[in-house]
């Protein structure tokens, strides 16, 4: 039993000493830094002031031709329904340090906007945090993702 | 003439004899579980090992794929816990698997990886009956066995681990002896 308790202890202090050690790792999106810095630029005046957008900040945006959508989801889901025009762009796509090809296709200084399937997904949060980390400081969430999306009433691109 | 003592009858007949020598590594000077009397455990704890450092080394590439994992599961825990529990739990994998290498450890270790795996097989089971897609990066972008969103694959998969991280926290007793029946008695004559 005590050994037990020295291995959970070991753990919980070399986990800790590993955490504080490495940069503390950041589980939410903030507001986009570029957005205030690219102030009078074009495209500007659509650039997002929060790091999640409404339903409404989202389709202005999707107006926008200088702004790109990403499907954070399943290469799969992202197939079968999207948002028009969006890439493909699942978290798996950054595994092992890799960078993903369609980033070559989008400009650092767009305006990102990254959804997934509802708001109960995350992983459109970790596909936005990823962006930043590559320098794409405008990458912003969709929360309500395409469910939200669709239930609007907007339109929805389906097939290969 | 043959001094080898089976004392695996005397431990049995001191009660708690088991409890009272937790500090020896009695397996490794005796021969204990995982040892000759019983290799197939030692090869289970091998493989445990390498499974769990390789679990730990990978989530320790990308804690941040961990962390989101963790929050997946949508556990209530704040983002403070679910920050810091991605870099404690691949380091228990970590040390967990070390721990498996030494015979007088591998029973907490194995005690500790069966517990973690049945709290982990209970979150699948939740995020199932919630209908919940949650994608693991368990060991790193290596699927093992079961690919996609948690599932009964992975639910499997977990069991199966679990259970033999009991067989080795019960066959790797402190004592040093398996509880696999001993061997027949030396011929002392």
């Amino acid at each position: 039993m005590i050994r037990i308790f020295l291995i959970l202890g070991a753990a919980a202090a070399a986990g800790l000493a590993d955490a504080a050690i490495r940069s503390p790792l950041k589980l939410d999106i903030d507001a986009p830094a570029a957005a205030r810095a690219t102030e009078g630029a074009p495209g500007a005046s659509a650039a997002p002031a929060s790091g999640r957008l409404t339903l409404a900040q989202a389709r202005e945006l999707h107006a926008d031709p200088s702004a790109v959508f990403v499907d954070a989801s399943l290469e799969a889901e992202f197939r079968s329904a999207r948002i028009p025009g969006a890439q493909s762009l699942p978290p798996d796509a950054f595994s092992g340090g890799a960078i993903p090809d369609v980033l070559t296709m989008i400009s650092r200084d767009a305006t990102v906007v990254v959804y997934c399937r509802s708001d109960q997904c995350d992983a459109a949060v970790l596909v936005a945090l990823r962006l930043r980390e590559f320098g794409y400081a405008q990458a912003v969430v969709f929360e309500a993702g395409l469910a939200g999306w669709a239930a609007a009433g907007l339109p929805v691109e389906r097939g290969p | 003439m043959n001094l080898r003592v089976d004392d695996a009858p005397r431990a049995r007949a001191r009660p708690g004899a088991r409890d009272q020598s937790p500090d020896t590594d009695g397996p490794e000077r005796s021969g204990g579980a995982g040892s000759g009397a019983a290799p197939w455990v030692g090869l289970l704890r091998l493989g445990l090992a390498v499974l769990f450092a390789f679990s730990g080394w990978s989530k320790l590439q990308d804690p941040l794929a961990f962390a989101f994992a963790i929050k997946a599961f949508k556990t209530g825990l704040p983002d403070f816990a679910v920050a810091r529990a991605a870099y404690v739990v691949p380091w228990l994998d970590l040390l967990c698997a070390l721990a498996l290498l030494r015979r007088g450890w591998a029973r907490p270790a194995g005690t500790i990886l069966a517990g973690l795996m049945l709290l982990f097989g209970g979150l699948i089971v939740s995020l199932l009956a919630r209908g919940l897609d949650v994608h693991c990066p368990c060991f790193g972008s290596f699927a093992l066995f079961c690919d996609g969103p948690m599932g009964a694959c992975h639910l499997v998969r977990n069991g199966l681990i679990a259970a033999a991280a009991f067989v080795v926290a019960a066959a790797c007793r402190p004592g040093g002896k398996s509880r696999l029946p001993p061997a027949p008695p030396a011929d002392r004559r």
